[in-house]
């Protein structure tokens, strides 16, 4: 229980570890990312997930819109239907890939722009500061006080539904987080003894931001660019699953949940389809997990004084 | 003190118009006319009469430029007039009124069920760094903030309600239930479920944060003078480290009460519970204007009161800004 | 005159991400009663954690080798169980450490922290040890100590913290007072006054002290015997005197040189001796003596392992030039 050791001496462990010289900080970095079996773990299911959604519908001779009449609300491992069917004969496995392609393609998009967006506001924010800054600061402040949630939901029907208009109502307000961690890092860096030297030799702004800046604040905008892809995989669901995101009859996770959710209590017949509820689902929370695991990773991984004790 | 408090006070007022203009705005752009909403909605009562359409486009300032008809919004919101719900057919106010405590159960019942869980679960993880319980709350800290909310309530309701029967599938309470603690016992029973939901998911972000400040006071120098001082763990971790812990982790459970609300949202549609979650949804998918523009800004109002709180009971534990920095 | 403390083979490993390193490799080094011994090297050479493992406050990644041994009157403290070692730190073995700013509790008041120690290691009960506290202060030269006892540490200066850190370390006088550069984070003139104040407290309270310190003007003020570390082991040990007329190994050659010194008439004056190189990173020691790439007078048989060599009544080296004398 306590911080401090008070074991026996034991040079056993002598066996176990060894010295490992280290040369470079990608050596540093690749180290720590291999010891961490979550990341890795993650990032093996993810390059699954995308296989699976990807290349999957090239597999399968069904299209996600066929429907077979002879097989309604069938369960899973019926002939030609390892995930089961819906209420119109829609085959679960084909829907869940394309469903994924849609989660995975606007999480991935969301978490590219407003990273990107959130990046430069911070950077330019953070260097060059003055009432820019405290302006919009502020207004960021402002924004990320308001639960984000109720947010969305009034902008997809502001802009409408549809995947581009998702990726639009996700990213309006998407990059005010980012932003803020970049500008608190360009303000620490900005102090720090090497660039104030850089600008007491001449060296141009640009410059600067370029190549000691930058580097810098890659962890952090990577690390955010994953919670990003996760919070935006999670929100599309939701409003997919509300009927505010994408509409039938293209699949995606969240709305497939939306008209499982009719037949929770059971169908007419009598059956109750839980692969309905279950199936898609479960992919939502697989990928937003293992995406978090990555994050979790290279968040450890590319921090360069955290190096954990064993 | 009290001048500190009357400081952060009047600093949340220009948040408050701020937030009012931004929802505002939003809520404006959404397409559709209101008044050909309201003959939608009410085609009787609604007159086709140009003469007249054009009065009442003057009674509501509809074609009145933004910034006016902002002012005369504000005006009225701050008078105490929140308009009538073109869906309800009520005062919006009535209608949160009697949404609001049912809202407010829900939330104070998760709420708690957070702070039970991952109060203990944070602190142990985090004095058994890397031990097996340990890794296990990480995975489970994973798992919690990775699940859809609406699909963990789906599965639970599946699995608790339709399969093993215990918990009632949705509402809040059943009809006709007479006697005291048949009602009781028949609310709690609604109340399980939806709570335990929203109330997990909480947890899983929670135990994590409680974790990493607790390690982060415990690397700290006055608890290896603890230690150097020949203090007993168990007092080291709950009067030095923990009672350090608490400033950060009090301020996040306070900022995080708007969370509650906003996850009510969709728990409150899943398990159709007679909330203002709901409410809000609904209106804002019925573009009930005055009643969804009033939702949003109630929340706001929420989110500026809990960081109020957050702000007092920071000051409250630690005395160093309580008294201001005195001496050298 | 009764041994204190004796510190034989002294290996500390720590077991991280990146493999095992030991920093710490074949210290050894003993104390008498009220004598004040100082460990002086460079930052990295490894004399914090030799201080702190004596009472074993290193992390639980940390582990001692197998033929360490470390006595405290007589009696090997290295191995004692939790419940026993927190009986004598605090005690009998008491520490100060370097940032008087943060080693204490910022939500404690300072005549709370200190009266802990007298709660705890001699049952008194709330008053009589506010009681003693007040007199500890006193002692230490902190004016109005009933005032200044209900104070919160961020009310104090960083000389004054100090002082309550030693008035906290000397409360139960202890038989030995292990100081982690007391002085180091404090203004040149508060150093002073601190270190007199120590020297005042040693001799009244009769304590054997350890001072581990890079500033050897602090070395010369306080010590009886003196030990040099590099790279995580003893180059050269002897009286203070010994080291400083009379150095014999190049390493601290090299420091008592690198001294600027004031004093010297302008004809006499040399260019400042400089030692070329950096200290090597305990995952990255040179192979044989340690000292070997930056030393002046290297040669080839100091690709081993120097052995530990006594060559005068008192004073011992590791090292290759001395081969002749005995071999400790």
């Amino acid at each position: 229980m306590s911080k401090f050791f008070y074991k026996r001496k034991l040079d056993e462990i002598e066996e176990k570890a060894r010295p490992v010289h280290i040369n470079s900080y990608k050596q540093l970095v690749w180290t720590k990312f291999k010891s961490h079996k979550l990341a890795l773990f993650g990032a093996v299911v993810l390059i699954g997930v995308a296989f699976f959604t990807l290349l999957g519908p090239l597999f399968v001779e069904v299209g996600y819109e066929d429907m077979d009449f002879s097989n309604l609300f069938s369960p899973p491992l019926t002939e030609g239907h390892p995930f089961g069917t819906d209420e119109l004969g829609h085959d679960v496995l084909v829907r869940v890939m394309y469903g994924g392609r849609i989660s995975l393609f606007v999480g991935f998009a969301s978490a590219v722009i407003t990273t990107l967006i959130g990046t430069l506001v911070g950077l330019f924010s953070g260097f060059y500061g003055g009432i820019v800054d405290r302006l919009l600061m502020r207004f960021v402040d402002v924004m990320l006080s308001i639960p984000m949630f109720p947010i969305l939901i009034t902008l997809t029907l502001v802009f409408g539904s549809g995947i581009m208009n998702i990726i639009l109502v996700l990213t309006v307000f998407g990059w005010m987080g980012v932003s803020r961690l970049v500008r608190g890092l360009v303000l620490s860096i900005r102090e720090t003894e090497y660039v104030m030297s850089a600008r007491a030799m001449g060296v141009r702004n640009g410059r600067i931001i370029l190549r000691h800046v930058l580097p810098n604040v890659i962890p952090i905008i990577i690390v955010s660019a994953t919670l990003n892809m996760s919070y935006a995989i999670l929100a599309e669901s939701s409003l997919s699953y509300l009927g505010l995101g994408i509409q039938p009859p293209m699949p995606s996770w969240g709305n497939m949940l939306q008209r499982a959710m009719n037949y929770i209590l059971g169908t007419t017949a009598g059956t109750n389809p839980w692969w309905l509820t279950v199936f898609p689902g479960f992919f939502i929370f697989i990928t937003v997990l293992n995406v978090n695991f990555l994050g979790d990773g290279l968040r450890d991984a590319l921090d360069p004084k955290f190096v954990s004790e064993s | 003190m009290k001048v500190y408090f009357l400081k952060r006070f009047l600093e949340l007022v220009p948040i408050f118009f701020a937030i009012s203009i931004i929802i505002f705005v939003i809520m404006n752009s959404m397409p559709g006319d209101p008044l050909l909403q309201m003959r939608m909605q009410n085609p009787r009562a609604m007159t086709n009469d140009p003469e007249r359409m054009k009065e009442l486009r003057e009674y509501y300032h509809l074609d009145d430029p933004l910034p006016v008809k902002y002012f005369t919004w504000l005006k009225s919101v701050l008078t105490g007039d929140l308009g009538y719900s073109s869906m309800y057919k009520s005062p919006v106010i009535d209608l949160i009124a009697s949404r609001l405590p049912n809202t407010l159960v829900l939330t104070i019942t998760a709420w708690l069920i957070g702070l039970v869980f991952a109060l203990p679960i944070g602190i142990i993880s985090a004095v058994k760094k890397y031990s097996t319980f340990d890794y296990a709350t990480t995975i489970f800290a994973f798992i919690g903030i990775s699940l859809p909310g609406f699909w963990f309530a789906l599965i639970a309701i599946i699995i608790f309600s339709v399969n093993l029967g215990w918990f009632p599938v949705s509402g809040m309470a059943t009809y006709g239930i007479t006697g005291f603690w048949n009602i009781f016992s028949d609310r709690v029973r609604h109340l399980v479920l939806p709570a335990f939901v929203l109330g997990l998911v909480q947890v899983a972000s929670w135990v994590r944060y409680i974790r990493t400040s607790l390690l982060e006071v415990l690397d700290q120098d006055y608890v290896r003078t603890a230690y150097a001082k020949g203090v007993p763990d168990r007092k080291v971790i709950i009067k030095h480290a923990l009672k350090n812990a608490m400033i950060p982790i009090i301020t996040i459970i306070a900022l995080d009460i708007p969370y509650f609300f906003g996850g009510a949202l969709i728990i409150e549609t899943v398990f159709s519970w007679p909330g203002m979650g709901r409410l809000m949804y609904n209106a804002v998918i019925s573009s009930d204007y005055n009643l969804a523009i009033s939702c949003l800004m109630f929340l706001a109002i929420i989110t500026l009161i809990s960081n109020l709180v957050a702000d007092f009971l920071y000051v409250m534990v630690d005395p160093r800004i309580r008294m201001g920095r005195k001496g050298a | 005159m009764e041994r204190i403390l004796e510190v034989d083979n002294l290996k500390i490993s720590f077991r991280t991400q990146l493999g095992k390193i030991t920093p710490v490799d074949g210290v050894s080094f003993g104390l008498s009663k009220g004598e004040t011994l100082g460990i002086v090297g460079e930052s990295g050479c490894g004399k914090t954690i030799t201080a702190f493992s004596i009472i074993k406050l290193l992390p639980k990644n940390a582990f001692l080798g197998d033929k360490t041994k470390i006595s405290f009157r007589g009696r090997d403290i290295s191995t004692l169980s939790k419940e026993e070692l927190q009986k004598i730190r605090g005690k009998s073995i008491s520490m100060v450490f370097q940032e008087p700013m943060t080693s204490l509790n910022p939500l404690y008041t300072i005549g709370w922290q200190i009266s802990e120690v007298y709660r705890l290691h001699e049952g008194l009960d709330e008053d009589d040890a506010m009681k003693r506290s007040i007199e500890m202060l006193r002692l230490v030269g902190i004016p109005e100590p009933q005032k200044r006892v209900k104070e919160f540490p961020h009310q104090l200066s960083g000389g004054m913290r100090q002082r309550v850190m030693i008035a906290m370390a000397l409360a139960c006088s202890p038989e030995l007072l292990i100081a982690d550069e007391p002085t180091t984070a404090l203004d040149v003139t508060i150093q002073a006054q601190v270190l007199e104040l120590m020297n005042e407290l040693k001799s009244k309270f009769d304590t054997a002290t350890i001072i581990i310190t890079h500033d050897l003007g602090v070395i010369a003020e306080m010590c009886d015997r003196v030990v040099v570390m590099y790279a995580g082991q003893i180059v050269e040990s002897g009286g203070v005197f010994d080291i400083f007329d009379k150095p014999v190994h190049p390493y601290t050659k090299g420091l008592i040189s690198s001294i600027p010194k004031i004093d010297v008439a302008k004809k006499d004056q040399k260019k400042l001796n400089v030692i070329n190189g950096y200290v090597p990173h305990p995952s990255n020691f040179p192979e044989g003596c340690r000292f070997r790439p930056r030393c002046p007078v290297a040669f080839e048989k100091c690709l081993q392992q120097p052995p530990v060599v006594q060559i005068e009544r008192q004073h011992s080296v590791r090292c290759w030039l001395f081969e002749g004398g005995d071999v400790l």
